[in-house]
């Protein structure tokens, strides 16, 4: 793992890391870089899928449970309208897609993101802390095929990496 | 064969000033068909004139938005804006006729009036001397404020300091607050009044919120449609088409909320004082125009600018502005006609005043895009949109 001072840096060495032929490598940064995405060829994991999912599933819901308590189990007739009126339903679905797409938005990243993790190696660099104030860090993990430690870790010395360490499982 | 080649070469020539003379022909037979029929005349022109009145308002609103708030995506869009806005001394021109429509049009500006007791208790309001006083100072306000925008831009443009920023933003703030005020009372006199006997506080809100999401839509195509050369190809990318098209989301949720909300209040509620307004729109084919805009003007926009790959692509995203666009031309009919037409109909005047009044705009707002250079490139507002088009250019030829 390597340290670097700047964010340009850090995205200039993942760009050339990337050139290289690595593939397992992520990136670790205080803030969001958008070009790092690009850089790392990050892929779309589904999430808007899920949130689509989690507010059909809402609207649905919402909507089944007016039918179901106005229509079916208790009808009462209010005003002469129809039992099943739509534009009455409408605020309450709403707030349930709303509500469903929420949940799923935020229960989903964090499934994708495995988390919470308790355990994970990056942390054993002491260093690292820094990436949540003001370092930024490039990863190549060892299951890279092109992975040799001391040429890899050549490499990232000569991006100009302020440090570099090795992560411990 | 050469009769149509010196055609073609004298029209892509003179291509304005044959649409000018063309659509103002087309005006000015309308105008003489008005001597015969009033009614339908006057109601075709409100009709245009609303729909073409709010894209030169919108565009104001628009750019006292962008000047409040900055962003990458109003620099892009800055000289669109301000000729979209200057387009509101014309317009204001172009709106005499309606002074004459006043007794035509407006059942409260006719004698039987009197006979009406709830009429004659708003007569307060709605008599024709105040009307017309209020219109012309709508006008009034609306072009100075045309004026003071156009003036302090001119000036942070040649002189780029954070006082003159300032200024311009300080106009912008204290213009939103006049503008929401004189469009509220215009949406009321001129859309809301036609029915006296019927009010809804939201009808003036939702009549603005339209007016301004049909302008955006505009002047995203204008944008979409230049942006394919130079200058404006310097500052357009998918980043910030994908800006413009979470703006234009935003706006077309916001106008469906206040539509949905005035429909939900005065359904509940029921009220025999309120229900008629729907009563005449929901009936006699008018409800396939409701069901085309609910359709048209919320769902599939909605549904396709949430799509990543429809806002970051230049055509796509100008097709639904164009389907905005002319969403807005239905929604405009749907809210006027109605008052006077059981069902829908489409007469000749209505025809006329649409083509000569549309063309008429068209070439006037062609003239106020002549008059700067689209972009002018030390701008340093336009860095960010620069930066994002230098950005995706150097990736897609894959440096």
């Amino acid at each position: 793992m390597a340290e670097f001072e700047t964010p340009e840096a850090l995205v200039k060495a993942a760009r050339r890391v990337r050139e290289e032929g690595y593939r397992a490598v992520d990136a670790f940064a205080p803030f969001e870089i958008e070009e790092l995405g690009d850089v790392l060829h990050a892929r779309n994991v589904g999430l808007p899928l899920i949130v689509l999912g989690g507010g059909v599933t809402g609207l649905v819901t919402g909507f089944a449970l007016q039918y179901w308590t106005t229509v079916i189990d208790y009808p009462l007739d209010i005003g002469g309208r129809p039992l099943a009126s739509w534009p009455a339903f409408v605020p309450v679905s709403f707030e349930l897609t709303i509500l469903f797409a929420s949940f799923a938005a935020l229960l989903g990243m964090l499934a994708l993101n495995h988390l919470p993790m308790p355990y994970h190696p990056v942390f054993n660099v002491p260093r690292f802390g820094r990436a949540s104030q003001d370092r930024f860090f490039l990863l190549i993990e060892a299951r890279d095929r092109f992975f040799r430690h001391a040429t890899t870790r050549k490499l990232l010395e000569e991006l100009g990496a302020y440090e570099v360490s090795d992560v411990e499982p | 064969m050469n009769f149509v080649k010196t055609v073609r070469q004298s029209f892509s020539k003179h291509g304005a000033q044959i649409v000018l003379v063309v659509s103002a022909a087309l005006l000015l037979f309308s105008f003489v068909l008005g001597f015969f029929g009033p009614e339908l005349f006057f109601r075709a022109y409100l009709v245009s004139f609303v729909f073409w009145v709010g894209m030169g308002l919108g565009s104001l609103a628009i750019l006292m938005l962008h000047h409040l708030s900055g962003g990458a995506w109003g620099a892009a869009l800055l000289r669109i804006l301000e000729a979209g806005a200057r387009t509101l001394p014309w317009l204001t021109i172009i709106g005499l006729p309606l002074y004459l429509s006043i007794p035509t049009l407006f059942v409260w500006a006719r004698p039987e009036a009197a006979a009406n007791p709830l009429l004659q208790q708003k007569a307060a309001y709605l008599n024709q001397p105040f009307f017309i006083a209020r219109t012309i100072a709508y006008f009034v306000i609306w072009n100075g404020l045309v004026w003071l925008m156009a003036r302090l831009g001119r000036e942070r443009d040649a002189d780029p300091t954070p006082r003159n920023q300032n200024r311009l933003r300080r106009a912008g703030a204290i213009g939103l607050v006049v503008f929401g005020v004189t469009v509220t009372f215009a949406a009321i006199d001129w859309i809301m009044s036609l029915e006296p006997e019927w009010y809804s506080t939201i009808f003036a809100a939702m009549v603005a919120i339209g007016g301004i999401l049909a302008s955006f839509a505009f002047v995203i195509l204008l944008f979409v449609i230049l942006a394919r050369r130079a200058p404006l190809n310097a500052v357009s990318s998918p980043q910030l088409l994908n800006d413009l098209g979470n703006l234009l989301l935003s706006f077309v949720m916001m106008w469906a909320y206040l539509a949905f909300s005035q429909y939900l209040l005065i359904w509940s509620g029921n009220l025999t004082e309120e229900i008629p307004w729907y009563i005449k729109r929901l009936n006699g084919g008018w409800e396939w125009y409701a069901v085309f805009i609910g359709l048209m003007y919320f769902v599939l926009p909605f549904v396709l600018l949430i799509i990543r790959q429809v806002k970051r692509h230049g055509r796509l995203l100008g097709v639904v502005a164009l389907l905005l666009v002319l969403t807005r031309w239905l929604e405009v009919n749907w809210l006027i006609v109605p008052v006077f037409e059981p069902s829908p109909v489409f007469t000749l005047p209505d025809l006329l005043v649409t083509l000569g009044m549309s063309g008429v705009y068209l070439v006037l707002l062609k003239r106020e895009l002549g008059k700067r250079p689209l972009l002018d490139p030390a701008d340093s507002n336009l860095e960010t949109a620069q930066e994002w088009a230098h950005k995706a250019e150097t990736a897609t030829r894959g440096v």
